[in-house]
């Protein structure tokens, strides 16, 4: 269940937001984990971000999506 | 390790020595401390002078003018004289290039060093610590001598470009930080010493949360039997029934279980309640519900206080049996794999979804666990190292094992991405275990379509620990699996990548640490141990070897 950013700096900042509300070690101690997911681009150059663990308020709930298409790098072997 | 003072008698002057006794990867800071009459250089800040504050020297004697290394100051002894005959030292405190500032302060004779004014003014002198890198590179061993126990591997061979262990590759006695592990259940951090990881006191520390269960006791159903904490047999025809277990825990908590269930009828419910009193009671966690036998695990997060875990019979007419009941222990994750190589390449992952498994269900994993199960969760570490920093001569080393089978060859250690649409101009250690035959490879991938390798079959083994080393010099390359030694020479190597090094991860490249990260070219396992060296380590790779097999009791 994704979240889908037009940016990337977007994306990182909620990310960083529920690290805050999970209390991760950087954001009560200065040092360590800081995000809780990593945001991905996709094929059509949005940011889609993994909050199946997050605590998602009702506008969030209502834009989540499960259809992302994450690019594939060139392959020829 | 606190310092230790030694106490120096030099030309009649006692000074004292301070020495940090941190012993990390050969590399001890010595201090002079404090400023004494042997001083011979010293740092001094200028307030509002940036261009005058620095590192100033003379030579260890009275009233000497003391020059800024690099720079145009001076403090100098513009006049001094005896205590019969006035009793001062008059400094000068001047850019020569422009005589701004020219500022001057005053001691007594005696105070014959400039930092001994009781007033500097705009002057601030402090001491130099000088980080002194002690070469630890010995002798190869490639024997232990009688009596004695196999050296530590900065012993063996020193200068490592980087280190990663859950061992302490430079202390015997384990007292240097290994490894900072994130605890799942409250997200609590803390750092390890290597003595912690061996003595369990991280697999407590990773525990500490974990609560029992007491006995299931009925409440409603029309039969129930074989009650106790790890099961029951419950059955009802028309009524609500609940199976209450006390366990107790706080808002937040993640409890994961693991039971055997069977079920004859009904869909039963298992939750966190806030009472044993199902009447006065409500929900405490999320609900799961089975419809199904078999063998279940189950991770429940209280959003509220809690004493109870209940399973309920979801409808009816119900007929479950529930055993093998436990609570499972807590998850431990790598944020931070330090660097023992002294040259502070720590190794960080502070997304929480990407961190290595330490700790499992309350179990440690006796080195880093990666899995892969999606494109954005796959767990992987980087190395602030690159290809094209490793220089012409270089080796590589990785300790571990496959613990899955594949048909595809994956990334166990380097910049390599592992197939076509390569990462052009890395190197990496790769892997692969299937069901009929085992692959291991160093490879270097020169352009997006074109890449050369070394490789040996049969050398891995599925959940076995394999030492992979290669050694790289100028297109002669030595590859080793357990000791099993081939030799190649590599045509137009291109190392030209300045992706960061991986470890259990492929990844196609673009920076540091872009590019497309997939599961298919990441290897699932177990990672010990992680030595690169930009020097070349092939007369040395029986020592490493030895060390690392003797470690880890590998054939």
């Amino acid at each position: 269940m994704y979240l889908l950013f037009p940016t990337e700096e977007d994306a990182w900042s909620r990310s960083e937001q529920e690290g805050i509300s999970l209390g991760l070690s950087f954001h009560t101690e200065g040092k360590g984990s800081r995000y809780v997911t990593a945001p991905e681009q996709t094929i059509d150059g949005l940011w889609a971000l993994d909050v199946e663990s997050y605590d998602l308020d009702e506008s969030e709930q209502a834009t989540t999506t499960v259809d992302v298409i994450f690019p594939e790098p060139q392959e020829e072997e | 390790m606190p310092e230790k003072s030694f106490t120096v008698t030099r030309g009649g002057v006692t000074s004292t020595i301070s020495v940090n006794r941190d012993i990390d990867a050969g590399v001890t800071t010595f201090t002079r401390n404090p400023l004494d009459k042997t001083t011979t250089r010293v740092y001094v800040t200028v307030a509002g002078h940036a261009d005058m504050s620095g590192v100033y020297s003379a030579s260890a004697i009275a009233h000497a003018t003391w020059h800024q290394e690099g720079g145009r100051g001076q403090i100098a002894a513009y006049d001094y004289s005896p205590a019969d005959q006035g009793n001062y030292s008059h400094w000068l405190l001047v850019d020569d290039s422009d005589a701004d500032p020219y500022f001057e302060f005053f001691g007594t004779f005696a105070q014959d060093r400039p930092w001994e004014s009781s007033n500097t003014g705009m002057a601030t002198f402090s001491t130099i610590s000088e980080p002194i890198s002690v070469d630890r590179t010995a002798s190869v061993v490639t024997s232990d001598r009688a009596g004695e126990s196999r050296p530590l591997l900065s012993k063996v061979v020193g200068g490592a470009a980087v280190a990663y262990s859950l061992r302490d590759l430079n202390d015997k006695q384990g007292n240097n930080k290994v490894v900072r592990v994130r605890r799942e259940s409250d997200n609590q951090e803390r750092d390890f010493l290597a003595k912690e990881v061996s003595n369990g006191t991280l697999e407590d520390w990773v525990n500490t949360n974990v609560v029992s269960n007491g006995v299931f006791t009925n409440i409603g159903f029309e039969s129930f039997s074989n009650a106790s904490s790890s099961g029951f047999t419950a059955s009802n025809t028309g009524s609500t029934g609940f199976a209450a277990s006390p366990i107790s825990g706080s808002n937040g908590t993640v409890i994961s279980v693991s039971f055997d269930i069977n079920i004859t009828n009904g869909s039963p419910k298992l939750m966190l309640r806030t009472n044993l009193d199902p009447a006065n009671s409500s929900p405490a966690s999320n609900s799961l519900e089975y419809t199904s036998s078999g063998s279940k695990t189950a991770t429940l997060t209280a959003y509220t206080n809690f004493v109870a875990l209940y399973f309920t019979e979801g409808d009816v007419p119900s007929n479950f049996t529930v055993s093998n009941f436990k609570i499972l222990g807590d998850d431990g994750f790598v944020e931070t794999w330090y660097d023992q190589s002294g040259n502070g390449r720590d190794s960080t992952q502070a997304t929480v979804a990407r961190q290595p498994i330490i700790v499992e269900s309350g179990t440690f994993q006796d080195g880093l666990k990666f899995t892969h199960t999606d494109t954005t969760n796959g767990k992987r570490m980087y190395v602030p190292r690159s290809t094209s920093e490793l220089g012409t001569e270089f080796a590589l080393v990785w300790v571990g094992k496959l613990t899955a089978n594949s048909g595809f060859t994956k990334v166990l250690f380097g910049g390599v991405r592992g197939v076509q649409g390569n990462n052009s101009g890395s190197v990496g250690l790769m892997g692969r275990v299937d069901t009929s035959s085992t692959t291991a490879t160093f490879r270097n991938e020169k352009t997006s379509s074109s890449s050369q390798s070394e490789s040996q079959s049969n050398t891995l083994t599925l959940n076995e620990d394999s030492v992979m080393f290669a050694n790289y010099d100028d297109d002669a390359v030595v590859f080793s699996v357990d000791g099993n030694v081939t030799t190649d020479t590599f045509s137009s190597t291109v190392l030209t990548s300045t992706a960061d090094l991986r470890i259990m991860a492929g990844q196609s490249a673009s920076g540091a640490t872009g590019g497309f990260y997939r599961t298919q070219e990441s290897a699932t396992g177990i990672c010990k141990e992680i030595l690169v060296y930009d020097t070349n380590q092939s007369a040395n790779r029986p020592a490493i070897e030895a060390n690392i097999k003797n470690q880890y009791n590998l054939t």
